[in-house]
Formats: C-alpha cells, sequence, structure tokens
C-alpha cells in the first residue's frame, strides 16, 4: 500500500468542519451512481433531494417547518453527546413531550385564555425530562446502559401512542377514527406570517440554538459538560459530579425533544394522530453529528437533512422514487461522515518506497 | 381441548419467540466481544427483504435464508469496517445502519408489496406434524430448530472452546487481549460477521415462518 494513516498531534480542526460538506458531496455522488444502477435517474434524484427543495418560497416554509422540530431535538443532543451521554431515545421523548402537550390541551378543550400555549409547552418539556429521567435514575443508580434504555422506551412511547388514540382520548365525534380531537383554537400554535404554513415553532428553534449555544460555551455548565465528555478523569478531580452530569445532560436533551414534541403536534398536526412518531428523534442524531455537536452547526445540519425530507417527498411524485429513499441518501450521509471522522484524528501519508535507505544514508554521512 | 389449546398457544410461542432468539444469539456474540451493534434492526429488515425476494424467485426456502444470511452479512461489514477499520463511533454508525436498512428495505421490496409466498413448513412427515400431540415436537418449520440448536452452539462455543475463552477475553479487555497478541480486529470483525448473518436469517423468519397472521416484516 502507498499511503498510510498518520496519527494527528491534535485533531484537525480543519477537517472537523471540512469532513461533512465532503461527506455530503460523497453522498450525491454514490446516491446518483446507486440510483443510476438499480434503474432509476440517479441525476434526477439527486437534483430532487437536494437541489429542487431549495428552489421555490413555498418550499423553504416546508424546510424550515421540518428543520424546526429537529434544530430543538438535535441542539439538545449535542449537549449529551458532548458529555459522553448517549441518548438515543430523543425520539420517545419527542413522543411523550407531544403527549403530555395533547393532555393538556384536551384537558382545557374548548376554554380560552393566553395561558394555556405555554402550560402546554411546559407540559411537553416535563414530559421530556420525565421520560428522559427514566434512563438518567439506571444510569446513575444501577450503572445501565442509556443507549439500551433510552432506545428501547422509544417503542413503549409509540405503543403509548397508539393506546390513547383508540382508548381514552379517541375522538367521540371522529367516526372511529384513532385519533384524538382538533385542538381548540387556544391550544394551536398561531402561524406567524398570515398565508404560509410557518408557525411560532421557528423562531423558537432558532432562538433555543442561540441560548444553548451561548450556555454552551459561556458558562460554567457549558464548561463543566464538556470536561466530562472530553476528560472524565479531569472532571473528577476538579469535583465536577459525573452523576450530576448524566442527569443535566438527559434532562435537558429530553425536555428539548419534549419541547419539539409539543410544538409539533400543537403546530403542524393540532391533534394527537397514530402517525404522529415521524422519526424526527431519531434523524435528529444524524443531525448533531452532521454539526459536530456545535449548536450553531444543528441549525444548518437540520436544513440539509429537512432538504432531504422535501426532497425525497418530492421524488416520489415526479421520478416515482419511494421516499423510502431518502432514508437511503440520511444513511449514506451518516455513513460517509462517520468514515470521514479518521481524516480528524489521523492523516493520510505517503510512504516513500525507501525510507529505511535514506535513514541509514543519512546516519552515516554523520560524522 | 384444554390441551389442544395449550399445545396451539405454545407453538405459536415459540414461532414468534423464533427471530428475536435467533437475532439476539447473533448480538449476544458481539456484545460478547465487546462491541455494540445497533443496526440490527437494519440488518433484519434486509435479510427478510432479501430472502422474501429470493423465495418469491424461487421457491427455495433454504437458499432463501442462505442469501438472508449473507446479506444480513454483507451490510454487518459495512457497520464492520467503519467502526472497526475507521474507527467510527458504534453508536452512530449502528443507528446509520438500522436507517440504511429501513430505507433498502422498503426500496427494494416495493415492488413486491401485497405479494405472497408459501412459508418454510416443517420437513418431517405429515403424521408428525399434524398429529394433535406429537405436533407441538416435530410440527416447526427448521428455522425454529435451527433457533433452538443455535442456543447450544453459541453456549458451548463461548463457555467451552478456546475460540470462545479469546472471543469473551477480547471483549471483557481488549487492550490486554491484543498485547497478548490476539488478533482483536479480526476477532471483532468475525463476531460482527456472525452477529450480521444471524440477524438476516432472523429477518428471513418474517416472511418464511411469521407471515401472513404474525407480526409485519
Amino acid at each position: 500500500m502507498p499511503f498510510r494513516l498518520e496519527k494527528r498531534p491534535a485533531p484537525s480542526r480543519l477537517m472537523l468542519y471540512a469532513t461533512p460538506f465532503g461527506a455530503l458531496a460523497l453522498t450525491m455522488i454514490a446516491g446518483a451512481l446507486v440510483f443510476s444502477l438499480i434503474g432509476y435517474d440517479g441525476i434526477a434524484a439527486v437534483q430532487q433531494i437536494f437541489i429542487t427543495p431549495l428552489t421555490s418560497t413555498f418550499r423553504w416554509q416546508d424546510l424550515a417547518v421540518k428543520a424546526s422540530p429537529l434544530i430543538i431535538i438535535g441542539v439538545g443532543l449535542a449537549v449529551a453527546y458532548r458529555a459522553n451521554v448517549w441518548n438515543i431515545g430523543a425520539e420517545g421523548q419527542y413522543i411523550v413531550g407531544g403527549l403530555t402537550g395533547t393532555w393538556v390541551a384536551l384537558a382545557t378543550h374548548g376554554m380560552t385564555g393566553i395561558w394555556i400555549l405555554p402550560a402546554m409547552v411546559l407540559a411537553g418539556m416535563a414530559g421530556g425530562m420525565a421520560y428522559a429521567a427514566i434512563p438518567a435514575f439506571f444510569k446513575t443508580r444501577f450503572n445501565v446502559n442509556e443507549i439500551l434504555t433510552s432506545l428501547m422506551l422509544t417503542y413503549a412511547s409509540v405503543q403509548l401512542v397508539y393506546y390513547v388514540v383508540r382508548g381514552p382520548w379517541k375522538d367521540p365525534m371522529g367516526m372511529g377514527f384513532p385519533q384524538t380531537r382538533v385542538f381548540s383554537e387556544a391550544a394551536r400554535i398561531p402561524n406567524m406570517i398570515p398565508g404560509t404554513i410557518v408557525h411560532w415553532g421557528v423562531p423558537v428553534a432558532l432562538l433555543v440554538a442561540l441560548v444553548v449555544w451561548f450556555v454552551m460555551s459561556r458558562s460554567v455548565f457549558g464548561y463543566r459538560i464538556k470536561v466530562v465528555g472530553a476528560a472524565p478523569k479531569a472532571a473528577r478531580y476538579a469535583g465536577f459530579s459525573t452523576n450530576a452530569t448524566i442527569w443535566l445532560a438527559l434532562l435537558v436533551s429530553g425536555g428539548l425533544a419534549g419541547l419539539a414534541g409539543v410544538l409539533e403536534v400543537a403546530g403542524p398536526f393540532q391533534r394527537m394522530v397514530p402517525g404522529f412518531p415521524t422519526n424526527y428523534g431519531f434523524t435528529a442524531i444524524i443531525v448533531a453529528f452532521l454539526a459536530r455537536l456545535h449548536p450553531i452547526g444543528v441549525i444548518f445540519a437540520a436544513i440539509v437533512l429537512a432538504v432531504t425530507f422535501v426532497g425525497g417527498d418530492l421524488a416520489q411524485t415526479t421520478t416515482g422514487l419511494p421516499s423510502a429513499a431518502s432514508g437511503i441518501f440520511q444513511a449514506m450521509l451518516l455513513f460517509f461522515l462517520l468514515a470521514g471522522d479518521i481524516l480528524v484524528r489521523y492523516r493520510i501519508r505517503r510512504i516513500s518506497s525507501q525510507p529505511a535507505a535514506e535513514v541509514r544514508a543519512a546516519a552515516e554521512a554523520q560524522p | 381441548m384444554t390441551i389442544g389449546l395449550l399445545i396451539a398457544v405454545t407453538m405459536t410461542l415459540i414461532v414468534a419467540s423464533t427471530p428475536i432468539l435467533i437475532a439476539a444469539l447473533g448480538e449476544l456474540v458481539v456484545e460478547r466481544a465487546g462491541v455494540l451493534n445497533l443496526g440490527v434492526e437494519g440488518m433484519m429488515l434486509i435479510g427478510a427483504v432479501t430472502g422474501f425476494i429470493t423465495m418469491f424467485t424461487t421457491g427455495n426456502p433454504w437458499l432463501a435464508v442462505l442469501v438472508a444470511a449473507i446479506a444480513g452479512l454483507l451490510s454487518s461489514l459495512i457497520f464492520g469496517f467503519l467502526t472497526l477499520s475507521l474507527s467510527a463511533n458504534q453508536t452512530a454508525t449502528g443507528l446509520a445502519l438500522t436507517i440504511f436498512g429501513t430505507g433498502f428495505s422498503a426500496l427494494a421490496g416495493q415492488s413486491y408489496s401485497a405479494m405472497p409466498v408459501s412459508l418454510f413448513r416443517s420437513v418431517f412427515p405429515a403424521e408428525l406434524t399434524t398429529h394433535p400431540y406429537l405436533r407441538v415436537l416435530f410440527g416447526y418449520s427448521p428455522l425454529v430448530y435451527f433457533s433452538l440448536i443455535m442456543v447450544f452452539v453459541v453456549w458451548w462455543f463461548l463457555k467451552r472452546t478456546r475460540g470462545g475463552l479469546i472471543l469473551r477475553a477480547v471483549g471483557e479487555n481488549d487492550l490486554s487481549a491484543h498485547s497478548i497478541g490476539y488478533p482483536v480486529r479480526a476477532i471483532r470483525y468475525g463476531a460482527i460477521a456472525f452477529g450480521g448473518a444471524m440477524a438476516g436469517i432472523a429477518g428471513a423468519c418474517f416472511p418464511l415462518l411469521l407471515t401472513p397472521s404474525g407480526p409485519k416484516a
């Protein structure tokens, strides 16, 4: 092999921020090739999925609406992953946040008052935090792997949605459809700009990203999260409690996932339906990685992933590509990104043909 | 009649647990080697769709299981290459594999939607498989016996063989195993490949064992 990998003395910052773009470019190239090979128009598919969603103002609205839950969840996950706490169950916390928000909406059905939406938002965040508290408890108390508990709790929460929409919360006027009644006016998030689909969840998402960025880069809390994640032993010397950090990481990521859930149910959905779990919680994991766990990067990474969602729907109607194709593109993006990670820690060196001979010659030249 | 009911319930339980048992046995070996592959779901879906397509086109269930195992194994090697050769994050790579498998199976299977395949039936003579009592022993697909045999094979390998001891050593403490001179990466590749093949077979259980009344694949 003419090349070999050589460990860098310190991770390359250039590669850290260049590899996401490289991964995106490689995904488009590989995607075009793969889809051409299996009999689709590969270049058109890539164009539909990655370019067309950016070309009209209506699609920008759709992008903003789809990116905002990804931003909110992704920012929370970025915090948790910085602390080396692997919350994989953001989807479950998102769902439970949507459910607790729905509970407030149904309990206040028919009432008016500007306190209803804030109450729903608080309930949603509390729901997400409570659901994330389960893995936190088992992790800190019994050292149970939080990856497995948080992941499996997601499946439980999906069943919970199916249960409530068919059972206790079923719309009595819904002709037997498994869904809750439409929230009353006071429990729905209003549109920000009349005539568009952009709701107030969009600016909230941007605000969350900015606040978390500020907290992570400018506060002791953020510093502590980073130290515990990067150097657990140093953190223990500094007196930062590992358990407290695990709790904080899970509560922050769970609370934000819950916030995304309640904004989603009170915004685009306006009622709880069995189709509420839309994998935003899992996609947000890709977002957090693509953003290099940086809260501002999450905004851009969320837009990229939202593009693949919107583009996947477009490609389905125009080129007959199944919507599952966008999942393949998302997976390829993550594969390439993770593969590119090695360039952050290693550099590729060309191996010259006779390094040993040169060394010997240099040694003999010395007196 | 109650005995008949009991037998029916027992048989349903055993059949329904087969894919989970097979996939879990594979992942058990992977985790014993110190690797967490969260892509089991994706590998199962890849095994399910390739197994289904093979069954649909050839009608040979043995071939379908073999193809599903190979497809699962190949997809697990994506995970192995990224996490072992490129030392990528295991959690994220496993998740990517699950997303990939979900997309792949939906794409590959879309033209086969709602098509029927015959089940992988028992190979014992009909007198045994339809006998009111003996069918609780003989009335299963070969996949069910495979899953039960594999429980003992995996147990025996891990607890009673030198290879199993080395694999557990790699999982318990990879640095020590490496310094003694065991090929940690190769052993982990082997474990991941085994887990992938088992997940593929487990996926093939959905079209070959559980449809139409079982959980959807």
